[in-house]
């Protein structure tokens, strides 16, 4: 499979301010991709650069191999768009409304009204977008983002200023439109969405590239271990203790009261606690920690800080 | 390549929305409401028919023109872009497949029509009235009039787009567009009164001429005086001005500068929107 965003040495500068500062970035075709980052880390000039709406001051953009120029209409027939915040015309109705952009992309009117259905709108589509909530509007935005199927679905932000239910919902969809091989690019600051997401993710700081791969991938490269903790019963403890001055295979153990704990890799779990059993070890309970993303995240930003 | 199905359902879109709006709605029964007053009192009142009466109330209604159309045509195109970068509909928009020329062209047709359709709303009820008490011999000068007023409309609409791309709050382009027709409108007129009251002729009259071309509003004022023909109703100053303009090129040459201002600021909006990028 191919991939259906690829970004070389793209940079933009505005006067002397560094907004994107050479990325290299690959979306593969029907995966999830997450763009993290702090405010003014550049996401958003990057997303309007891959929209087309800021031409970059160097590198290239390539959406399913299309340059942005003479082919510009095409490329944006591949894409759906979100944007963070926005209103739409408050004078029309969400019918209306729906229908200009299908009427734009050459849509039919059979498909915007299965659009409006898909995001919970059908009830309401002759009332006034002026009347609607944040949560309706956003689902309006995604109805005019999905409406011509697009190969890539850009999404801004898109759980801000949703409810608890709103974001499960578009969660839910946002899986369903995957599944139905749109690849889906957003951006968060939401690290538990993008844990719970992405397939890969990319970290940008201060206009740069700090990360890119997927989770466990990041985990290896920033060596965050998983941690189990085995407890026992107390009259076993003497015995592992002598069994760890016999022989190193305890050695990464640290024992506290009647609890063993040790770090490491994510997949070398199963095979700790075999091994424990096999050295005829009686476990009570046990529990993994693995590392989510938000000590990744800490993690590159921690290294950042030092290297910068 | 510009797709004139992209432009239509633009077009469409912007008349539809202005249909709605507040704006247009309450301007079109300001407007029919005076355009029927003036046309009823100023021909029942003074007691004057025929002819003179037609000229005295077109005269009236010259300056209700003068002073609305210019006003709302501003009001309502400068919001259109800055309106929609300010709520961040125009990135929507911008990333469906279409071009920014067919974005603004889209725009101003959809606006013109709405205008265009209430002006004609506005002078229809008026032109009811002087049908009635006149009779019909004055149609022609009616319908010249008429248009003109809608080509004035469309002069001011094509800045307001200027004003729209080259603002990015609403707010702020709303501003800027009531301090153009307070220019334009208020303060233009003192300026050629200064200008006027000079000594040399030799210095005058170029001046007068040069001041007229730059202000889309008093060429279509000439125009319809010139129209109608009427020194008595619009006193000797103007009359003077107006006998210098009167040679047939003359006209020719308002009709030339009028086309220029309707076409200039639209085509130039076009030119900055194309190239501006990141609003």
């Amino acid at each position: 499979m191919g991939y259906i965003l690829e970004v070389n040495n793209l940079e933009k500068n505005y006067g002397d301010f560094v907004a994107v500062n050479k990325i290299n970035m690959r979306v593969n075709q029907g995966e999830v991709f997450a763009l993290l980052g702090h405010n003014g880390a550049g996401k958003s000039t990057l997303i309007k650069m891959i929209l087309g709406l800021v031409n970059p001051t160097a590198g290239e953009i390539l959406i399913d191999g299309l340059q942005y120029g003479p082919k510009s209409k095409d490329i944006k027939n591949l894409i759906g768009y979100l944007p963070e915040r926005m209103n739409f015309y408050d004078n029309l109705s969400a019918w209306e409304t729906l229908t200009f952009y299908a009427k734009l992309k050459g849509v039919s009117s059979a498909r915007c009204k299965e659009a409006l259905e898909q995001v919970g709108l059908a009830e309401v589509k002759h009332r006034r977008v002026g009347a609607f909530s944040k949560g309706m509007q956003q689902r309006l935005g995604l109805a005019q983002a999905i409406i011509h199927r697009p190969k890539l679905l850009v999404l801004d932000e898109p759980t801000t200023g949703l409810d608890p239910i709103g974001i499960l919902e578009l969660k839910e969809m946002i899986r369903t439109w995957n599944r139905e091989g749109t690849t889906i690019f957003f951006s968060s600051h939401n690290l538990s969405d993008v844990q719970e997401l992405a397939e890969n993710m990319a970290i940008m700081n201060s206009g740069s590239m700090a990360a890119e791969g997927s989770l466990a991938k990041l985990k290896h490269d920033y060596k965050l271990m998983t941690r189990i903790e085995v407890r026992v019963s107390t009259d076993q403890i003497a015995m592992i203790s002598s069994l760890e001055q016999g022989a190193n295979t305890m050695g990464q153990f640290e024992i506290q009261d009647n609890t063993l704990s040790c770090y490491c890799e994510s997949q070398e779990k199963m095979a700790i606690l075999q091994s424990l059993l096999k050295e005829g070890v009686e476990i009570e309970d046990f529990t993994v920690e693995e590392p989510g993303l938000d000590l990744v995240y800490q993690q590159v930003m921690k290294q950042l800080h030092f290297s910068g | 390549m510009m797709s004139g199905a992209n432009v239509m359902v633009i077009a469409e879109k912007e008349l539809l929305e202005s249909m709605r709006s507040r704006w247009l709605v309450t301007f079109t029964i300001i407007f029919g409401l005076l355009a029927l007053l003036i046309s009823f009192f100023g021909l029942s009142g003074m007691g004057v028919g025929g002819y003179q009466g037609f000229n005295r109330v077109t005269a009236s209604l010259l300056n209700l023109v003068l002073y609305l159309l210019p006003l709302i045509a501003l009001v309502i195109g400068s919001s259109t872009i800055a309106g929609e970068k300010e709520v961040g509909s125009l990135h929507v928009l911008l990333t469906q497949p279409v071009s920014k020329s067919e974005v603004i062209i889209g725009k101003f047709l959809g606006l013109a029509l709405a205008l265009t359709a209430s002006i004609l709303a506005g002078f229809g009820s008026a032109g009811v009235v002087i049908a009635w008490k006149t009779g019909t011999i004055n149609i022609v000068d009616y319908l010249v009039f008429v248009i003109l007023s809608i080509v004035l409309t469309l002069v001011f609409l094509s800045m307001s787009l200027l004003i729209s791309v080259v603002t990015t709050r609403r707010s702020q382009a709303v501003a800027l567009a009531i301090f153009v027709w307070f220019f334009t409108i208020l303060v233009y007129d003192f300026l050629a009164i200064g200008i006027a009251s000079l000594q040399q002729v030799t210095v005058v009259v170029p001046l007068l001429l040069t001041l007229l071309l730059l202000n889309p509003a008093d060429m279509v004022r000439v125009l319809v005086i010139l129209q109608l023909g009427g020194e008595e109703t619009f006193g000797p100053t103007l009359a003077a001005l107006t006998r210098m303009m009167g040679s047939g090129s003359g006209e020719v040459l308002l009709g030339v500068v009028l086309f220029l201002w309707l076409f200039g600021p639209l085509g130039l909006s076009v030119w900055i929107f194309s190239r501006k990028q990141d609003y």
